[in-house]
């Protein structure tokens, strides 16, 4: 039976605003299966990110919970950081996760500095072996993340992202800002990770990318996931009318 | 037909790099032309060169025909009068377009007096119609919101509707006017900017990097490589037949529903020394090798 990593239950998200409140993720359930990569798919403002956020620690739950290796996640500082110190974020735009003043190096040091004890050298060799991983070679070390072009910055965020050994990795519209070729080098790599065992909740409001790297679609709609399969049942036989929408959009 | 845009012999440089090296092409009125193209490829800058809009210090040399007279030897008056009126611009961000401290009925007022030269209680009827026409839902509450509070499509088709309110737009420049949109949304917008060009019967050059959106619009492709337009064809020749592996690599890394567009080839090449000839495919189809 297939391990699973992440179970989201019940989990519910309102913002209150000034005169009225907004349901932004309402009553979803899902599960994340070791080695596996589930897609959260739908357009803008149907609440992806903010799920991603409340499994990130980033933002708390107005109900329900999220079991991480059949842990219910808190959401209290200390303890949040703790629970989830082997999953990992990847942003859309990888410059927001890397400080422009820092070289690739010092901001992979980053990653690892508050949570381990490695020496320089060890540091040094995690950041070339997962540079390596990435396509990139050990001389982007002393570069800056100007002098990198978008699909470079972004390789560099995933590598940065696996110094801690994440076992999952969220990655929120990661190749949004990125042209055709740039995109599917990364759909590459992500699938390469995905075979060394780590789980993917890939974030996305473009199926297309979806075939080749994720086994399961749920389909988001206003909160709610209103179609959840398998990757190809769902590319194949939509059964809701959104669903075709979207896949008539991307293809 | 007669051409609306002549570019011959473009070159670009910003200090000592070429962003542009010798660009030649005609775009007819009325048809759309997309140049596609990696990040960095050089087609942000080449519709920068057409707006005149390029950096300060930036080198251009070459001629750029907008209507069969030289646009970069008018002066900056009256290429500023061109720009907006005869030329309607949408940018990739719709947020940067539209001032965040006014609200956009005020925004769409003060562009139709400027462009129309009417007062501003004539403008009023103007923009009900165009956003009637462009089948806005709440017309009041869109007026009366600021750009924060609509979302990045509802901006992108303001931005939109702002070149729809100039009847005077002979072409129409998009830079990524999809990017930053959902699939949904991109599909209308794609639909969006096709009307407005029939609509006001102009001319559209796009830059993107997003295949399908070019294949949906266009009449033409040119495609962009380190600088160069190493391939220009009928969209259907280019999607159909394309020739350069530059260009197939592309297309085919371009995400499909049935097919594998993981392991295409990536094309690498310089395109600084080499001497390049023309290659004339079929009528009107060529290639840069």
């Amino acid at each position: 039976m297939e391990k699973t990593i992440l179970s989201v239950k019940n989990l519910s998200k309102t913002f209150n605003q000034r005169n009225h409140s907004v349901d932004a993720v309402n009553d979803i359930s899902f599960d994340l299966y070791k080695g596996q990569c589930l897609a959260l798919v739908g357009e803008s403002g149907c609440g992806k990110s903010t799920i991603a956020s409340i499994i990130a620690g980033f933002t708390a739950p107005s109900g329900g919970c999220v079991m991480y290796h059949n842990t219910q996640l808190s959401f209290q500082n200390k303890s949040a950081q703790q629970q989830r110190s082997t999953m990992q974020m990847i942003f859309q735009n990888p410059l927001s996760s890397l400080a422009p003043r820092m070289s690739v190096l010092e901001n992979m040091k980053e990653a690892v500095i508050y949570h381990e004890k490695w020496s320089n050298e060890k540091i040094e060799s995690e950041a070339i072996r997962h540079l390596v991983r990435m396509g990139l070679s050990e001389k982007y070390l002393n570069r800056y993340p100007h002098q990198l072009s978008g699909g470079e910055c972004q390789r560099i965020a995933i590598a940065k992202a696996l110094m801690r050994q994440p076992d999952l990795l969220i990655c929120d519209e990661i190749t949004s800002n990125l042209d055709v070729c740039v995109q599917a080098e990364i759909i590459r790599y992500l699938i390469e990770l995905k075979q060394s065992g780590i789980s993917i909740l890939f974030i996305t409001h473009d199926l297309s990318l979806t075939g080749q790297l994720c086994d399961y679609i749920a389909v988001m709609k206003n909160g709610k996931i209103i179609e959840s399969n398998r990757t190809e049942e769902i590319l194949n036989h939509p059964k809701k009318e959104y669903t075709q929408t979207l896949i008539k959009a991307a293809f | 037909m007669n051409n609306i845009l002549n570019v011959k012999n473009l070159n670009v440089c910003y200090g000592e790099t070429a962003a542009l090296k010798g660009i030649d092409f005609s775009l007819p009125q009325g048809q759309a032309v997309s140049f596609i193209g990696e990040s960095g490829s050089g087609k942000t800058t080449l519709l920068s060169a057409i707006a005149g809009l390029l950096p300060k210090g930036s080198q251009i040399s070459g001629d750029i025909e907008f209507i069969g007279q030289n646009f970069y030897a008018l002066s900056e008056k009256k290429r500023r009068q061109i720009l907006g009126n005869q030329i309607g611009i949408i940018f990739q961000n719709p947020e940067l377009f539209l001032d965040p401290t006014e609200k956009i009925g005020k925004q769409m007022e003060d562009y139709i007096m400027l462009q129309h030269h009417i007062k501003r209680k004539d403008t009023h009827n103007k923009i009900y119609d165009i956003l009637n026409q462009l089948s806005f839902p709440d017309v009041k509450s869109v007026l009366s919101a600021y750009p924060f509070e609509l979302s990045g499509g509802m901006c992108q088709r303001i931005s939109i509707a702002m070149v729809l309110s100039c009847e005077n737009t002979k072409l129409i420049l998009a830079d990524e006017p999809t990017s930053a949109l959902d699939q949904i949304i991109r599909s209308q917008t794609a639909k969006l900017l096709v009307d407005t060009q029939k609509k006001l019967q102009a001319s559209l050059l796009l830059v993107t990097h997003d295949i399908k959106l070019a294949q949906d619009v266009s009449d033409y492709i040119g495609v962009m490589y380190k600088g160069k337009l190493i391939e220009w064809g009928t969209a259907e020749e280019i999607f159909i037949s394309p020739y350069h592996d530059y260009t197939k690599a592309l297309i085919a890394a371009s995400p499909k529903k049935d097919t594998d567009f993981l392991h295409f080839r990536m094309y690498d090449a310089t395109t600084d020394s080499k001497e390049f000839l023309r290659k004339e495919i079929s009528p009107g189809h060529w290639v840069l090798i």
